[in-house]
């Protein structure tokens, strides 16, 4: 809802913006004013992936709820449906994502939409569905795919199963894996789990028929391992340090359980309570560099947008080097989004371009409109084109000028995830733009270039700077940044593990100090989920700690 | 559940008797307990429980229920223990509770899932009334024997693959042999052990008393693994010698809470005597570190346990703590000695003198016995399945031999009685050709235990600490009757009285924890009745059993406002308000408990060829051929075990009976 929300309001804003472009400069300084959200919409959107804390907003509901009314974080146990990708990753075109267990048709419920004729009715079992995949808080359409429900005992498992035929890309599986990480009854199945079920159900026929290996689907142990191998030695280091952090936050409480009677020093549950919540800050910190971890993975998604008719599906093609989109100087010819794959700077970069924005009754190109914000509200990056001789048209003087594009500029790049490219310059009047080139310094700094994409004035500047700003962005320098080196969470894996990691921390956290068992099952929990990345939590880390770090015995 | 039990014991009843009757017409036994001890007590009565004719072996009758260490039964996690064994019938609980001299419940604030009780016994009413129950224990005789070899039938059976032995009897020292076609060897630290003080050692069980040599050789010959393990313990002081008077004094509770669930109160509740703090000081480290080089036991790199270690191996691993505390231990009413936990050691004895007199209070104190290190064989516990018998697979396996106590490397009383009291009613099981009684990780640390050293072995000597537990929760000192009796009676090895004392325990509970899901009010209602808390009125009943889960309400203050609850056994009523205080975490733990039930009752052979299934690496057919596990859970919780290897075996594994629902909190699943 916060998202559908944020949403809104940003197709709001870009509405307003863009028809503002065409209008009187007061206007558009109002237009500006009237920004009431500091944040741009799309970065609040990001959020709903990757919160500030790490949780992704709509997850955030587990926290703090922990001791309220004796709700509980829910253990792994308890969230008995399951999902997970049963084909190969990224070696065919379509996908399958297997859910299995009781909420399947719960699930079904939030995240297959059907035509609206059909959308009431429970759906019948073996029969595929056309539908629509969609997330099961924003609404948004992650992918349009076919859902199966098999009803338990017939199907697989035994149990229910529900099994998305959704488009193999990386970036749609991610999120729609995602999505359903943010159900509270479901969760990432363990390897072999589904094999598992099958043999409980008497199923077991079914999995030699099939071949075993296969269906241990693509989350198996060794895979773990290997992905645990592959990760940057940073990563690696991080994970292993995360490991020791958390068996030794374990042990402290732990021996407070066990040795009560014993010599151990005051303190040491503040002490816990202190490197959890340094813990907690450090996975939230890894979690927020999801996002970026996907992007290497799964390519950055650009996106090119602004006012029709300024130059969107000429950067586009400038940027593929060939006529991929349709220019000419008609406004709103581009109607639909437009994708191409790019490698810009050694970063995988998915580029869309999309139909300009305004106001119009033509449907087909309305459509066009809402795609377009779609895109933009999801994309991690994008380009703002405007036309330089617009903007100065509507002017009356060269101050006045510098002030809008300033006012502008002010406005979009609140977000730091906007570029903003002045498009047409050498439509401008020698001596107009040389007025202006003492301003444009300011706004290089600040992401904005003018450039011509006809005569290319410019342009090759603008790339330089983009890629660097690129490489800078997504860890490609060997520099580290002013925060420190951070490794990145490259795999959707681990993060599913450390958001729950995280929530059991928080429950530990929420505990009160009195009860020290039941603040040691919330961090029992967390070291299960942790041990999940990082190999099994054994109870002989714990006493290997404990008996190191306290003397025990009498 | 209930009828049917209700049904079928009457049934064993019979069998039992029956059996019995004709037994004892014969001169051979059917099972045969090696060893004295805390395992061989148990062991020995419960293997007479099931009805099968048992016989105690052991070196000296009045070292029967000896307490070789410390004069104490009990801890967080032992206590559990010894609690779970008294529901299993066993004695140390109810021995305890006549031999104690000062109860407490430690971890007492903490909650009940922490709670350890622990009491100090006198040694010598411990003795005394450990061989009284003995000594008039049905289906039991008992002799001073000293037990050279075991007498094994080597005869093929041409069914298996490997040839195995079954065990005939065991052949004493003097050379007589006794019939027995279970043997249950528990002899604790007596296998070659071997005691070092200063740089002498010489071989011993415990202090003047003569090891079991011929034993250990005997399992060696059969192939059994045998490795070496240390323990210590400090030296004993003369009381008078001792100035308490700066001392803090530790008071036993009023109220002592007695171990067995058939006893109300404990023996000697109105007299019980203290305990003393003191302390380490720099000089004793001082004089340990100056005379390290004196102790042959310190510096071999045998494993010690390091929750218990000698004053030596503190002294060296805390180098920067300047003081370790110490607890004078009394060791009965009419003993002059004291135990000083704490001060093991096996420093030269004219070291120990001025060593124990740098401590506060010890200033002028008289030693009586020395301190000494003991080292001695144990058998990797690999080799044995959750009944604590040997594995029937290779040659080294002998069919009829059962292992109980410190001989399978833990180290501890309770840990001992434990494995005796499984030890012994499966062994008595076998007899009888009767299914076994397996406990798993989920019915009590006795399960935990077992179930850690059959997967993993000792590393070191294995104690119980309720970290080791998953369920800790669940598997409370409190409940240990409503996990484990009925599992008990329905193998026929809890007496009429117990199982009596049992069901009218458990009808109370349910009666109770009826009354307090029964009794509800609205906020507006509970502020009413004069019942404050945070809630706002929001007309919700709402019932004392959340009330107390939420947190809002004690148990006193409720108390008043149901009167009926005066009438109640009031240790029902604090069980029922444990678990409503707990409700909400073992409504979640349940979850974990049902997959773990799951798990375990996906039943493998141990007798698999692994090298015939496919999709496992060497290593891991290694390790299985090792362990042998019997079932998909102890796969799971296996070392090196990968998801793949998990599947690979589940096409050959068997379902038993689907579990049933998880019986936690019991009675509400029986009240329902």
């Amino acid at each position: 809802m916060f998202a559908r929300t944020a949403t809104g309001q940003y197709r709001l804003l870009i509405h307003t913006g863009s028809s503002v472009c065409f209008a009187s400069n007061s206007r558009l300084v109002t237009a500006v004013h009237s920004r009431a959200c500091p944040t741009p919409g799309r970065h609040i959107n990001l959020c709903s992936l990757v919160g500030s804390s790490g949780l992704p907003d709509n997850c955030r509901r587990y926290r703090n709820t922990a001791q309220s009314e004796q709700k509980l974080v829910l253990s792994d146990a308890q969230r008995q449906t399951i999902y997970a990708l049963s084909t190969p990753p990224g070696k065919a075109g379509i996908a399958v994502i297997r859910i299995s267990g009781p909420d399947a048709l719960r699930l079904w419920r939030s995240v297959v939409q059907l035509k609206k004729t059909k959308q009431e009715s429970l759906p019948e079992p073996w029969k595929f569905y056309r539908c629509r995949v969609v997330h099961p808080e924003s609404g948004e359409v992650l992918d349009e795919g076919l859902a199966v429900y098999f009803k338990g005992p017939r199907s697989f498992t035994g149990e229910d199963v529900l099994e998305l035929h959704v488009h193999s890309g990386r970036a749609v599986l991610s999120s729609i894996l995602n999505a359903l990480s943010c159900l509270p009854y479901c969760r990432l199945a363990e390897p072999g789990e589904f094999t598992r079920r099958a043999f409980a159900a008497g199923r077991m026929d079914l999995t030699q028929v099939e071949g075993l290996k296969d269906l241990i689907n693509a989350e198996t142990e060794s895979q773990r391992k290997v992905a645990l191998q592959a990760t940057a030695g940073q990563l690696r280091g991080w994970l292993t340090q995360l490991r020791t952090d958390i068996i030794k936050c374990l042990g402290h409480v732990e021996a407070l359980i066990d040795f009560s009677e014993e010599d151990i020093e005051e303190g040491i549950l503040d002490d816990a309570k202190q490197r959890a919540r340094d813990i907690a800050r450090h996975i939230g910190e890894q979690l927020s560099n999801f996002r970026r971890g996907e992007i290497m993975r799964s390519g950055l998604q650009l996106a090119i947008f602004g006012p029709p008719n300024v130059g969107k599906s000429s950067l586009f093609n400038f940027f593929a080097q060939r006529e991929a989109a349709i220019v000419t100087n008609v406004p709103g010819t581009t109607r639909d989004v437009l994708e191409i794959s790019l490698d810009i700077g050694g970063l995988p970069v998915v580029l869309a371009d999309t139909a300009g924005l305004r106001e119009t009754e033509d449907i087909v190109e309305k459509t066009g409109i809402e795609r377009a914000t779609d895109r933009i509200n999801t994309a991690d990056l994008s380009l703002f084109v405007l036309s330089l001789p617009d903007l100065v048209n509507g002017g009356s003087s060269q101050d006045s000028i510098s002030k809008n594009i300033d006012s502008i500029l002010a406005s979009e790049i609140t977000s730091d995830n906007i570029y903003v490219l002045l498009n047409k310059r050498d439509l401008l009047p020698t001596e107009t733009y040389e007025r202006l080139e003492s301003g444009l310094q300011k706004w290089n700094i600040r992401g904005a270039w003018a450039i011509s994409l006809a005569t290319g004035e410019g342009t090759r500047e603008f790339l330089e700077k983009f890629e660097q700003i690129l490489k800078e962005r997504y860890g490609l320098v060997d520099e580290p940044t002013a925060s420190g080196p951070r490794p990145l969470v490259s795999n959707a894996r681990h993060s599913v593990h450390l958001e729950t990691a995280l929530r059991f921390i928080n429950a530990f956290l929420d505990t009160s100090d009195a009860d020290v068992i039941l603040a040691a099952e919330e961090l029992r929990y967390a070291a299960q989920a942790v041990g999940k990345i990082t190999g099994h939590i054994d109870v002989d880390d714990v006493l290997d700690v404990i008996f190191r770090d306290f003397c025990i015995g009498k | 559940m209930f009828t049917s039990a209700r049904r079928r014991i009457p049934h064993f009843a019979r069998t039992t008797r029956t059996y019995a009757s004709i037994a004892s017409t014969s001169t051979a036994y059917d099972v045969c307990v090696i060893g004295g001890g805390h395992a061989g007590c148990e062991a020995a009565a419960g293997a007479a429980r099931t009805g099968a004719r048992t016989l105690l072996l052991t070196q000296k009758l009045d070292t029967i229920g000896e307490l070789s260490c410390n004069p104490s039964i009990g801890g967080i996690g032992k206590g559990t223990l010894v609690r779970e064994v008294d529901a299993l019938d066993g004695v140390c609980g109810r021995v305890t509770d006549k031999a104690g001299i000062h109860f407490v419940m430690l971890n007492r604030s903490r909650g009940a899932a922490g709670w350890g009780p622990r009491a100090q016994v006198d040694r010598k009413l411990y003795k005394r009334h450990m061989q009284e129950t003995l000594h008039n224990y049905p289906n039991l005789d008992i002799r001073a024997a000293s037990v050279h070899d075991l007498v094994l039938d080597h005869t093929v059976d041409d069914t298996r693959p490997h040839p195995w032995a079954s065990v005939t009897g065991v052949r004493l020292e003097t050379g007589d042999t006794i019939r027995a076609s279970q043997v249950i060897i528990c002899t604790g630290t007596f296998l070659s052990g071997e005691i070092h003080i200063g740089m002498k050692r010489f071989p011993a069980g415990r202090m003047n008393e003569a090891p079991s040599v011929g034993l250990s050789g005997s399992l060696r010959a059969a192939g059994f693994k045998l490795g070496r393990l240390q323990t210590g313990t400090p030296a004993r002081i003369l009381k008078d010698s001792i100035d308490f008077s700066r001392l803090e004094e530790q008071l036993g509770e009023t109220e002592p809470v007695p171990f067995s669930y058939i006893n109300s109160g404990v023996d000697n509740a109105r007299k019980q005597v203290s305990c003393y703090k003191t302390t380490t000081t720099p000089l004793t480290h001082q004089i340990i570190q100056d005379n390290l080089h004196l102790s042959c036991h310190i510096q071999e790199t045998k494993k010690g346990p390091r929750y218990c270690p000698s004053l030596e191996a503190k002294v060296m691993r805390f180098p920067q703590k300047d003081h370790h505390r110490i607890w004078l231990e009394p060791e009965g009413y009419d003993s002059d000695l004291i135990y000083p936990n704490g001060l093991s050691c096996s420093m030269p004895e004219e070291v120990q003198i001025p060593l124990y007199r740098s401590v506060p209070g010890l200033e002028n104190a008289v030693l009586v016995k020395p301190a000494y290190g003991v080292e001695y064989d144990h058998v990797d516990a690999r080799e044995l399945r959750p009944t604590l018998e040997t594995k029937r697979i290779k040659a080294i396996s002998i069919k009829g031999l059962f292992l109980a106590g410190q001989i399978n490397g833990t180290t501890g009383y309770e840990e001992a009685a434990a494995q005796g009291t499984i030890a012994g009613i499966n062994a008595g099981l076998a007899v009888l050709h009767r299914p076994p009684l397996i406990l798993t990780r989920a019915d009590g640390y006795v399960g935990v235990m077992i179930d850690d050293l059959i997967l993993k072995g000792a590393e070191e000597p294995y104690r119980m600490f309720t970290t080791r537990s998953e369920y800790r929760l669940t598997i409370r000192s409190d409940n240990a009757d409503l996990r484990l009796t009925e599992k008990g009676r329905l193998v026929g090895a809890i007496s009429d009285t117990r199982w009596s004392h049992f069901l009218s325990t458990r009808n109370e509970i349910i009666y109770v924890t009826e009354i307090l899901k029964s009794f509800s009010h609205s906020p507006h209602g509970w502020r009413k009745l004069g019942v404050q808390f945070d809630m706002r009125s929001d007309g919700i009943r709402r019932s004392v059993f959340e009330l107390l889960n939420r947190g809002d309400v004690t148990l006193d203050v409720i108390k008043p406002l149901i009167p009926e609850l005066a009438t109640m056994d009031p240790r029902s009523v604090e069980r029922v308000a444990i678990d409503a205080q707990y409700n909400a975490h073992l409504r979640r733990q349940e979850a974990d408990l049902r997959l773990f039930s799951e798990d375990e009752s996906l039943v493998l052979d141990p007798n698999i060829d692994y090298s015939n299934v496919e999709g496992l690496s060497s290593e891991v057919r290694e390790r299985l051929a090792l362990i042998r596990p019997t079932s998909i859970g102890a796969v799971r919780r296996m070392e090196g075990m990968t998801p793949t290897s998990m599947v690979s075996l589940l096409r050959f594994a068997k379902r038993t009976h689907r579990p049933e629902p998880v019986d936690i909190p019991a009675q509400e699943m029986l009240a329902s």
